[in-house]
C-alpha cells in the first residue's frame, strides 16, 4: 500500500476520533475541523517517517497545532462572536438533570482553560494517557503536566458544583 | 470525592468528542492540498517561502450544509453568506494582487515581499496579506489542489481558480509566467456563513472584473 491510500484509509478509520480530539483541544467548535486539516497537511509530507503509530504521530501534531495557535491569538486576538451559553439549569434538588448539566458546565469550563491546561486535562482524562506519554506528546515535562493538570482540576473544580466537594 | 470529580470528567469530555463527528469529505483533499503547496515552497527556499494570507472577517451567522462536493450549500430559508463582503475583500486585495497580475516589471522575490505583509483594514478588522509564488504551478492544479471549485481562464492566459472549505475562502491566480498568488481568507466566527456553489462562482466572476479582466 503506498502512502496516500495509508493516509485514506488512516483517515478513513481515524477520522471520527481525531475529530473527536480535536474538538476538545480547541475553544470553538468550528475550529476543529481545521485544527485535523492543518495536523494532517503537516504530517503527509512525512508519512513514510510516521511508523507504527500514525495516530500517535498526527495526536501530537494535533496537540502542539492546538497550544501554538493558542499562543497566536493571545498576540492577535480575534474577536469572535460567542456561542451562545449552555447555561445549567436552575434546579434545588439533585437529579439526573443536574448531571447533565454539571457535564455541559464541565465543557464549558474546559473550553475557558488555557491552551495547554485544557490539553493537559484532554490527554489525561479523555485519552487516559499517563504523565509521561502526556508529557511526549505534549512536547513539555512530566512535571510540567503535572502542574498543568492540577492547576486545570482546580481550576474545573471551581467551577463546578455539587461534584466539587464545595457543595456537596 | 475526588475520584468522583475525575469520572464526571472523563464521562463530560467522552460526551463532548462523540459530538465530533465525521472528518468532511473534502478535508483530506484540503490537507494534501496544503501539504504540497508547502512542498513547493520549500523548494523555491526562504526567498520565495511560503506566504499566507490570512484574514479574519466577522460573519454572518447562517446555517449550511455540506454538499457531497465538500461545497456547501446554504439551506434555504437562512440568511445566506454576504456577497457585499466577499467583494469587499476581493476589491480590498486588488492593490495587493493588481500589480503582480498586471506584469508590472520582471516578478522578483521583492515585488513577492512587496506584497507580502501588506496589511489591510476591512470592516474594522487587519487582514494580513502574504502571497505565494510558485513557478510552474497551474491554476488547473491549484483548483485540483483545493478540491475542485470554480476556475477560469482570462484573455491574457491567467487562470483564476477559487473554492471555499468550511472556514476559508482560496483563491488563486496563475499568471502566464508561471507566478502563482494564492490568497486564503479565513473567516472566523461561531457559525460560519458559506458560499454555495453557485455563490463561489458569482464570486470568481466578482473577482475578475475586480482585477480589471474578462473572463473567458
Amino acid at each position: 500500500m503506498d502512502a496516500d491510500a495509508q493516509v485514506e484509509a488512516f483517515v478513513h478509520t481515524r477520522g471520527p476520533a481525531l475529530m473527536a480530539l480535536a474538538r476538545l483541544l480547541v475553544r470553538h467548535p468550528q475550529d476543529a475541523e481545521d485544527l485535523v486539516q492543518e495536523a494532517l497537511a503537516r504530517c503527509l509530507p512525512h508519512w513514510e517517517k510516521v511508523g507504527r503509530d500514525p495516530e500517535g504521530y498526527v495526536r501530537r501534531t494535533m496537540v502542539r497545532l492546538a497550544i501554538d495557535r493558542a499562543r497566536r491569538r493571545r498576540r492577535r486576538p480575534e474577536s469572535l462572536v460567542d456561542a451562545p451559553e449552555r447555561s445549567a439549569p436552575e434546579r434545588s434538588t439533585p437529579d439526573r438533570t443536574d448531571h447533565v448539566a454539571t457535564r455541559i458546565g464541565l465543557v464549558e469550563a474546559l473550553r475557558r482553560l488555557p491552551a495547554r491546561q485544557r490539553a493537559a486535562v484532554v490527554l489525561r482524562f479523555y485519552l487516559d494517557l499517563d504523565e509521561r506519554t502526556a508529557a511526549a506528546t505534549m512536547g513539555c515535562a512530566v512535571g510540567t503536566v503535572k502542574s498543568l493538570t492540577s492547576r486545570a482540576l482546580t481550576a474545573l473544580r471551581a467551577e463546578d458544583g455539587p461534584l466539587s466537594g464545595k457543595d456537596g | 470525592m475526588i475520584e468522583q470529580f475525575t469520572d464526571e470528567l472523563r464521562a463530560a469530555l467522552h460526551e463532548e468528542a462523540a459530538a465530533g463527528g465525521w472528518p468532511p469529505p473534502a478535508l483530506l483533499a484540503h490537507a494534501k492540498a496544503r501539504a504540497r503547496a508547502r512542498r513547493r515552497n520549500r523548494a523555491l527556499g526562504a526567498a520565495a517561502a511560503a506566504v499566507v494570507l490570512g484574514a479574519a472577517v466577522a460573519a454572518t451567522a447562517t446555517t449550511a450544509l455540506r454538499s457531497d462536493a465538500g461545497h456547501r450549500t446554504v439551506v434555504p430559508g437562512t440568511p445566506g453568506p454576504s456577497p457585499t463582503r466577499l467583494d469587499e475583500i476581493l476589491a480590498a486585495l486588488r492593490p495587493a494582487v493588481e500589480p503582480l497580475l498586471a506584469g508590472q516589471g520582471p516578478v522578483t522575490e521583492q515585488s513577492v515581499f512587496k506584497a507580502k505583509g501588506r496589511s489591510l483594514r476591512l470592516a474594522g478588522r487587519d487582514l494580513q496579506i502574504a502571497v505565494t509564488a510558485a513557478d510552474g504551478s497551474t491554476a488547473s492544479d491549484l483548483a485540483a489542489d483545493l478540491g475542485g471549485g470554480t476556475r477560469s481562464t482570462w484573455a491574457d492566459g491567467t487562470t483564476f481558480g477559487i473554492t471555499s472549505t468550511s472556514r476559508t475562502i482560496s483563491a488563486g491566480f496563475v499568471r502566464p509566467d508561471g507566478l502563482l498568488v494564492e490568497l486564503v481568507i479565513t473567516r472566523s466566527g461561531t457559525t460560519t456563513p458559506l458560499p454555495s456553489a453557485s455563490e463561489v462562482e458569482r464570486v470568481s466572476r466578482a473577482a475578475s472584473t475586480a482585477v480589471g479582466r474578462t473572463a473567458d
